[in-house]
């Protein structure tokens, strides 16, 4: 009795005790952890694609933010009516799914990137090149984390991979330790990548394209809300290195900038960094962006393989429009003069209709690729271009020396390009004016105009202005316009943390009036 | 597996003690001294009798089995001088009183009687059936062909005949001389008394778990492609729900709740004692089907592990039986209708809609050339619906042929089956083709081996119309309902000349209508599943020593799934409008499968009052998937079909291929003490590919006690009780329902993560999952207390269970912040509940020689609650990807102390009406300041708006005014069902409902709209809010501001259906012999023949795109039929 208890016990005693290590260790197959990965160049510089493919992602330049986050300031109008929410109405609260896809890919890259970084060590590859690729991991993370603190202040920052799934919890770190990373980061950077002319092309950072950011971040930080004026001393000293590289020149036809972006040719004089969108989703892969397609002149094309689709989602606001003189060659290219019918044929706007105007410097009909997708579009999106590094130096030479000559003279640069001449403006708060509504004739639809605002310290004064101006002006269809300015108060300065954040990370706290 | 099941049953019950003790014996030709001797060792019972009347008594040959021991005794002594009694343990024999005949009086006359025995369900000849004259002692046993003959039998005496397994019959005898034919039907209570449970199986007498069974001789009334069509209704606790009427689509199967959040909770399935987690059940033939049993509380499921908490399902196919060979014929055919048909507007309502709507064209189109609305009243309309649905065929045809070699000791049986269904939507069917092959041989006394293979080749045709894409307009139905329901009379712009054969309508923008010409659609859209299934099981039993036996199995079962998917320039995605073009897909899904299964099992009296069964198991289990193929777009040359793939622009497929690995030891008891205490332990250890290291292992004990009342002596005073069981148990089972790499971390290259430097694309590897390393079991305690009542011999047949179960470390598939870099992960977190009663209730109503009527009745009661979530996290909101502005808009919540999946929205309160509305001297209608808004700035919204309930109070319907509006899963559900038989007539009706579930009625959002120019409504909408037309709730045409879910759309999804109905005809063995058939049946079945509901939708049975947190939402889902056939079994 007790034997052949024992015989049927064993069966079920005999896998704990024998190991069936082998038997149960099934390794994934046909995916591969990255423990095991980043072991050579190619594996290396695949990972590194993985990191700038959140620059164009939809949710980011690649639409979102030109399109959707900065649409709604001084200079453009969200113009399209059938979505009720989003940060372009200013009506959005913590589960907003625009603010939640741009916080989540912009920590998907930093996690790309951390993860590359981490292991970039081990990959057996020629050390030079290792290097090359460090420093472009380095300065996109720091730029993911400039986005982050530009839209939301105080940011978690994570400079490690994720470890493990039960050790989420994470706080905010205050924006200047952020930015204090960022500058570290982007400055190592900086020593690592190739410059403009060794790179060749707009879609991988260069030495440029960090000098240039760099400035960038320092006139961020020389404004609200760390309002440290002494970084416009070194917002000044690297927009002068691009400058003074010599390796960079205005495109002299300033419609051919965008063109260029359309027809998928890259001028990486002018356009330093460019978000890089390709092909038509028609083919294998998924690749296209939203430039020129919810940002073109609204065309509901129904024969869009050839016309190409365009919804018209960015129209200016008469500000902007009026910004410019009548000598100015980028008015009539960066805003619409004619509206498209669905075969795609031109009427030209009556003089009067400013609102009608749509954003118009990315136009379908340059595409090259045939046949063209009704929604997705292969156009670049500028990152940096030279023309946004001689103005910082310009702003920036102003608020350390006053106008001088230097400050004149990147002005006029941009100024003469537009077919405009010198300027003669001798104060410095002139000067500074002058500046801020050349940004706008200069860069407007480019996504740069609602943290120029904030950063200024001029945003709610200048929503409520915009406000009073459709209020003025609006016909009763385009009034919701002045409601989305309306809308606009302190806590939009920053957006909010998202829900899926606050709900999951126990360290997190919201930003105030959210 | 069944065949250990069936040696263990028949020694269980060799060793039963007590007067439902069966015992088996075969003897030729032997003298009554060896056959007592038999029941002595078999039974422990002493003989008293004196040796010489033996030496009275004739040889005897017997062979019975399961029989008990008076049936025994009787059969031994009939014709002997000799009778007996039992009194305590020990059968006295006693010498017959020497009857003199009755005195010859002149009245009475005896005859000679004689005739034949026959089974009346196989026509086939009974051999050794008792007959006796009621009253005497005399009478005689049938021959082999049946037959048997008394002499001097008095007229008006009644003769009693009686079988194992059979039900007894008595007959009068007249003075006709006609032979008496005599035909015994199966005890049926018999049959289903053997319960299959895992790794082997127990009378239910023995039962001490919570298992149900089906009657299949119910369930096959059904005309049904695949069992689990026909399982809803069946059994207590077993929740089955359609998601919709198309041949093929997917059940949802829930057993006693769901435990999981996230993960899937449909049960383990052992299909002939191979577990299987996500079987296609249409590969199996309904009518190849032995048996059905359900395991429901942990002592029954905790033997299947670390895979046993959603419950167990076990279906066992027919095998071969001994005896001569049987060819079996069943076959149907009928045709299926939809159910229902949604009314849409007439073609005047149309047209005064479109003019309602103000729609920009439409005096250049309805109205054009002084037309007016009134002109489309008696305009007939184009029925799309009419002319996509039709009455689809349905034909199913099995043959078979079972039966034994003697001489060789081989059993062996072939079975095919062709099934053939058409849709009720055109274009679309489903066909089974299957053959198999089973054997059993027996070598020498000790060994056996065995097995079978089948091969099932399953076809569904058809596009899916409620396949969720993301927009609503992509749906096939979507253009069924919208499409223009009549031509305008006399337009002035070119419009459609033939908007029935034309793809696109003229008057709509397709860039941002989708909506098509659907017949074309559904005439174009080539979708073809291909699933080739081959299952090999071999087995070999050696019986070691008397009691121990060794059974090792090896299966093997492998599926293809080819899908083929083509769009021509007709369809929705290769028409001229979309940017994909002409373009196709070919798809192969392999899966293979392999189970290695080493039983032992001990079967053991140890003396009268104690019996042991104990079972143990070492087992393995590998699976291996694969996917791939080719995909292309824009094939330039559409006849071509999927050949022209390689001519278009390919499109990326990434394979995929994944294994898992299970080992698991198992080992159970059964130890029953004087047949009326019954314990059961057993415990399980499962180790998995899935996780790792230490958490790689787990271990799952059970324990149940049943006590059988009905055997204490206390109880025989209570004579109505026949049997009484009182059942306790409780147990750890557990879930391991993740993919199979969710431990590791994962990165991948997909199409979407490319970048291109100066145009040139490179791939990029990127990070889509963290490692999730600590992963482990998902645990469910289960405590169940049942009992089950058999009242007045039976007749009544009563069984309760009450249940708890505790799931813990769920599975859950957990949100990460997105700080982490990562959307979700697997974690063992939060915590749900389940607590239930089910009943279960079977009454033999009448039971007459010709009249027959019983009655089993079912319902359940389930209640769910979420304990826990992951960290921080107070509920889980869920949207449905039906339609591009709902994309985000939370549908349903799951929250901390509240049941899965309710229902989340607004609170619907109507229309605004003209009193809520201050006029201005203009004209225009404002709102009043104290009317909250319905999410609209107050200056948009007019009379006849959609009106919603301000929860808050801050007069602004906003988010923060959500609240639950719907339950998702239904309080109680069950089954009714009544057999009825009259003379050779049979009548099943069956009867099912579901109670206190909501639906959430989605296609109203876009049919009860009036916000989309020329887009027909559902003629409900006839009824919204016109300025003339103000007492109504319907909100006015365009007036449904938002997308936003209100309680407007949710309705009560409460039903009952006469579900199965079937009306049989056998005919008399007489007959049938003349055309030289064992049995021969006709019959008529419906399926969905009535259903009550208060649903407006087409059907109430409904579950796109399912899930534990989305249940009960429809939009576009296929209709359901209701199918009539008619049938024919036969025999030969």
């Amino acid at each position: 009795m007790k034997k052949i208890i024992f015989i049927l016990v064993l069966p079920a005693l005999l896998p704990v005790v024998s190991g069936c290590k082998k038997f149960l260790t099934r390794e994934p197959i046909s995916f591969v952890s990255p423990a095991n990965y980043y072991n050579n160049e190619e594996e290396v510089s695949k990972a590194l694609a993985g990191v700038y493919d959140i620059v164009s992602a939809e949710t980011q330049w690649g639409c979102r933010i030109p399109v959707r986050h900065n649409a709604s300031t001084d200079e453009s109008f969200f113009s399209y009516t059938s979505f009720p929410t989003g940060p372009f109405r200013y009506n959005y609260d913590v589960a907003d799914a625009h603010v939640t896809e741009l916080w989540k890919a912009l920590y998907a890259g930093i996690e790309r990137a951390n993860t590359l970084l981490a292991n970039l060590n081990k990959a057996a590859m020629d050390d030079s090149k290792k290097q090359v690729v460090r420093g472009q991991a380095l300065f996109l993370r720091a730029f993911f984390y400039f986005t982050l603190v530009q839209y939301w202040g105080d940011v978690p920052l994570k400079l490690e991979p994720s470890s493990s799934v039960n050790n989420v919890d994470i706080a905010r770190s205050p924006a200047k330790e952020v930015f204090e990373q960022i500058v570290a980061d982007m400055k190592e950077a900086e020593t690592l990548v190739q410059s403009a002319t060794e790179v060749g092309i707009s879609g991988i950072v260069s030495k440029s394209a960090v000098r240039g950011i760099l400035a960038r971040v320092y006139l961020t930080m020389a404004g609200f809300p760390l309002k440290d004026a002494s970084k416009f001393k070194e917002a000044r000293d690297w927009a002068l290195k691009v400058k003074e590289s010599g390796e960079h020149v205005l495109n002299p036809d300033y419609k051919q900038i965008f063109i260029n972006h359309s027809a998928d040719i890259e001028d990486y004089k002018e356009c330093i960094w460019e978000a890089e969108c390709y092909g038509t989703n028609n083919d294998a892969y998924r690749e296209g962006g939203r430039i020129g397609n919810e940002n073109g002149v609204n065309c509901r094309s129904t024969d869009f393989a050839q016309i190409g689709y365009a919804y018209g989602f960015n129209s200016t606001t008469r500000k902007l429009y009026f910004l410019y003189g009548p000598d100015d060659v980028r008015r009539d290219w960066a805003i619409s003069t004619y509206s498209m019918n669905a075969a795609g044929v031109k009427t030209t706007l009556a003089a009067t209709n400013i609102y009608g105007r749509n954003c118009a410097k990315w136009r379908r009909e340059y595409e090259v690729l045939s046949p063209k997708n009704k929604n997705y579009t292969p156009a670049n999106f500028p990152m940096l271009r030279y023309a946004d590094v001689l103005l910082m130096l310009a702003e920036s030479e102003n608020e350390v020396n006053g106008p001088t000559p230097l400050a004149h003279e990147a002005l006029n640069l941009v100024r003469n390009r537009a077919g405009l001449s010198d300027t003669a403006i001798a104060g410095k708060d002139d000067f500074r004016l002058e500046i801020r509504n050349e940004r706008a004739r200069e860069l407007c639809f480019e996504g740069l105009r609602k943290p120029d605002l904030i950063r200024w310290g001029i945003f709610l004064q200048a929503m409520k202005e915009t406000a009073e101006e459709f209020r003025a002006y609006a016909t009763s269809s385009q009034m919701y316009a002045a409601v989305n300015a309306e809308n606009v108060s302190e806590r939009h300065l920053l957006y909010p943390i998202p829900l899926s954040e606050t709900s999951l990370n126990k360290k997190i706290v919201q930003n105030p009036g959210w | 597996m069944k065949l250990t099941a069936i040696l263990l049953a028949v020694c269980l019950q060799v060793q039963a003690t007590g007067y439902a003790q069966k015992l088996s014996i075969s003897q030729r030709n032997v003298s009554l001294d060896k056959i007592f001797r038999e029941i002595r060792k078999q039974t422990g019972y002493l003989f008293f009798y004196d040796v010489e009347w033996l030496q009275k008594a004739g040889k005897v040959s017997i062979d019975m089995k399961n029989a008990s021991l008076q049936q025994i005794m009787d059969y031994c002594l009939v014709n002997q001088p000799l009778t007996y009694n039992i009194v305590d343990k020990t059968i006295v024999l006693s010498l017959k009183e020497e009857k003199q005949p009755p005195a010859t009086t002149a009245a009475t006359v005896f005859v000679d009687v004689s005739g034949k025995v026959t089974n009346a369900l196989t026509r086939e000849p009974i051999d050794g059936v008792s007959v006796l004259i009621k009253g005497s002692q005399r009478g005689t046993h049938t021959n082999a062909k049946g037959e048997f003959t008394l002499t001097n039998v008095e007229p008006g005496s009644i003769l009693v005949f009686s079988f194992v397994g059979f039900v007894s019959r008595e007959v009068k005898v007249d003075d006709s001389g006609k032979p008496i034919l005599v035909s015994l039907q199966y005890d049926d209570k018999d049959l289903e008394n053997v319960v299959v449970i895992g790794y082997g199986s127990v009378q239910r007498k023995d039962l001490t778990g919570s298992v149900s069974s089906v009657t299949m001789e119910d369930m096959t009334k059904a005309p049904v492609r695949s069992f689990d069509e026909a399982l809803a209704g069946r059994l207590p606790g077993v929740q089955v729900s359609s998601a919709e009427g198309q041949p093929g689509s997917s059940i949802n199967i829930v057993i006693r709740g769901n435990n999981s959040i996230t993960q899937d909770n449909s049960p383990l399935y052992v299909i002939d004692g191979f577990p299987v987690e996500n079987p296609d059940n249409s590969l199996l033939n309904p009518n190849d089907i032995e048996s059905i049993d359900v395991l429901k509380d942990a002592s029954a499921t905790a033997i299947y592990g670390a895979r046993g908490a959603n419950g167990v399902i076990i279906v066992t196919t027919k095998k071969a039986k001994e005896g001569k060979p049987v060819i079996r014929y069943n076959g149907y055919g009928g045709v299926q209708q939809s159910l229902k048909t949604m009314d849409v507007l007439s073609p005047y309502e149309f047209v005064k809609l479109q003019k309602e709507m103000n729609v920009a064209d439409i005096n250049e189109t309805y109205l054009a050339n002084g037309v007016t609305v009134e002109d489309y009243k008696n305009v007939p309309a184009i029925d799309w619906q009419d002319k996509l649905y039709r009455d689809a065929g349905i034909t199913d045809n099995s043959l078979s042929v079972s039966g034994s070699i003697k001489k060789t000791k081989t059993k062996y049986t072939a079975s095919g089956n062709l099934f053939h269904q058409d849709g009720i939507i055109i274009n679309s069917a489903f066909k089974r083709y299957q053959g198999k092959l089973s054997l059993d041989q027996a070598i020498g006394k000790k060994l056996k081996v065995g097995g079978y293979g089948m091969y099932t080749n399953t076809r569904r045709y058809g596009t899916i119309p409620s396949s969720l894409s993301g927009s609503s307009m992509n749906n096939l139905l979507y253009s069924v309902w919208g499409y223009r329901p009549v031509q305008p009379i006399n337009p002035s712009k070119p419009i459609n000349e033939d908007i029935e054969s034309e793809l696109g309508d003229d008057l709509i923008n397709p860039t941002t209508d989708y909506r098509l010409n659907p017949i074309l659609i559904a005439q174009n859209e080539y979708r073809l599943r291909n699933i080739k299934n081959t299952i090999a099981n071999l087995y070999v039993e050696y019986n070691i020593l008397k009691d121990l036996k060794l059974r090792v199995t090896g299966g093997l079962n492998r599926t293809h799934q080819q899908y083929d998917a083509f769009n021509n320039s007709k369809t929705r995605s290769g028409n001229p409008y979309n940017i994909y073009g002409i373009n196709g897909s070919i798809s192969h899904y392999r899966t293979t499968n392999w189970l290695n299964e080493n039983t032992l099992t001990y079967n053991k009296k140890i003396n009268k009052n104690h019996r042991i069964n104990a079972v143990a198991a070492f087992t393995m289990q590998g699976n291996h998937y694969a996917y791939d193929g080719v995909a292309a777009n824009h094939i330039p040359d559409e006849s071509l079909g999927l050949k022209g793939i390689p001519l278009g622009e390919a499109q990326r497929v990434v394979p995929q291929e994944t294994e898992w690995t299970l080992a698991s030891g198992l080992t159970r008891v059964n130890y029953t003490i004087k047949d009326r205490y019954l314990f059961t332990a057993s415990f399980r250890a499962d180790g998995s590919s899935k996780f790792r290291k230490e958490n790689q292992w787990s271990y799952f004990p059970s324990g149940a006690f049943a006590w059988r009342l009905s055997n204490e002596p206390f109880m025989e005073k209570l004579k109505f009780i026949t049997d009484a069981k009182l059942r306790v148990s409780w147990g750890i089972t557990g879930n391991n329902r993740i993919s199979d790499y969710a431990t590791y971390a994962k990165l991948d290259t997909p199409i979407t993560a490319y970048y291109s430097f100066n145009n040139v694309l490179h791939p990029g590897a990127i990070l889509s999952a963290l490692a999730s390393e600590d992963l482990k079991w998902e645990n469910t305690a289960q405590t169940d207390v049942g009992i089950d009542l058999g009242l007045f011999n039976n007749r009544v047949n009563i069984t309760v269970d009450y249940y708890k179960k505790n799931t813990t470390n769920l599975l859950l598939n957990a949100g990460l912040p997105p700080t982490t870099g990562y959307g979700s992960a697997f974690k063992n977190i939060g915590e749900t509940s389940n607590e239930g009663i089910e009943l279960g209730l079977s009454t033999v109503n009448i039971n007459t020689k010709n009249f027959k009527w019983s009655t089993s009745f079912n319902i359940s009661f389930n209640k769910s609650k979420v304990l826990a979530l992951t960290q921080n996290q107070e509920s889980i909101t869920s949207a449905m990807s039906w339609d591009s502005w709902y994309s985000t808009v939370p549908l349903y919540i799951t929250k901390l102390g509240q049941p899965l999946g309710q229902m989340y929205g607004y609170i619907w309160d109507g229309v605004y009406q003209y009193e809520d509305f201050d006029q201005l001297a203009n004209g225009t209608y404002v709102l009043k300041d104290h009317i909250p808004t319905n999410g609209n700035t107050r200056a948009s919204i007019r009379p006849g708006d959609v009106k919603y309930r301000d929860l808050n109070g801050d007069l602004v319907v906003n988010d923060n005014d959500r609240t639950v509006i719907g339950r998702g899963f239904p309080l109680h559900f069950g089954g009714f069902t009544n057999n009825f038989k009259y003379k050779n007539f049979d009548l099943n009706i069956f009867f099912q409902w579901s109670y206190g579930n909501d639906l959430v009625n989605a296609n109203r959002l876009n049919f009860e709209m009036g916000n989309k120019v020329y887009l027909n409504q559902y003629a409900s909408f006839a009824n919204r809010w016109t300025p003339e037309n103000t007492n109504t709730t319907m909100p006015r045409a365009g007036g449904q501001f938002g997308y936003v879910y209100s309680t407007r759309v949710i309705e009560d999804g409460s039903y009952l259906r006469l579900k199965t109905a079937s009306l049989g005809y056998t005919l008399p063995a007489t007959a049938a012999g003349k055309l030289k058939l064992k049995t021969c049946r006709f019959y008529i079945s419906a399926q969905n023949l009535i259903t009550w509901t208060n649903y407006t939708g087409s059907d109430p049975e409904v579950a796109i795109g399912y899930s534990a947190l989305t249940p009960g939402f429809d939009y576009s889902a296929y209709p359901r039929a209701r199918t009539i056939i008619f049938g024919l079994n036969l025999s030969l």
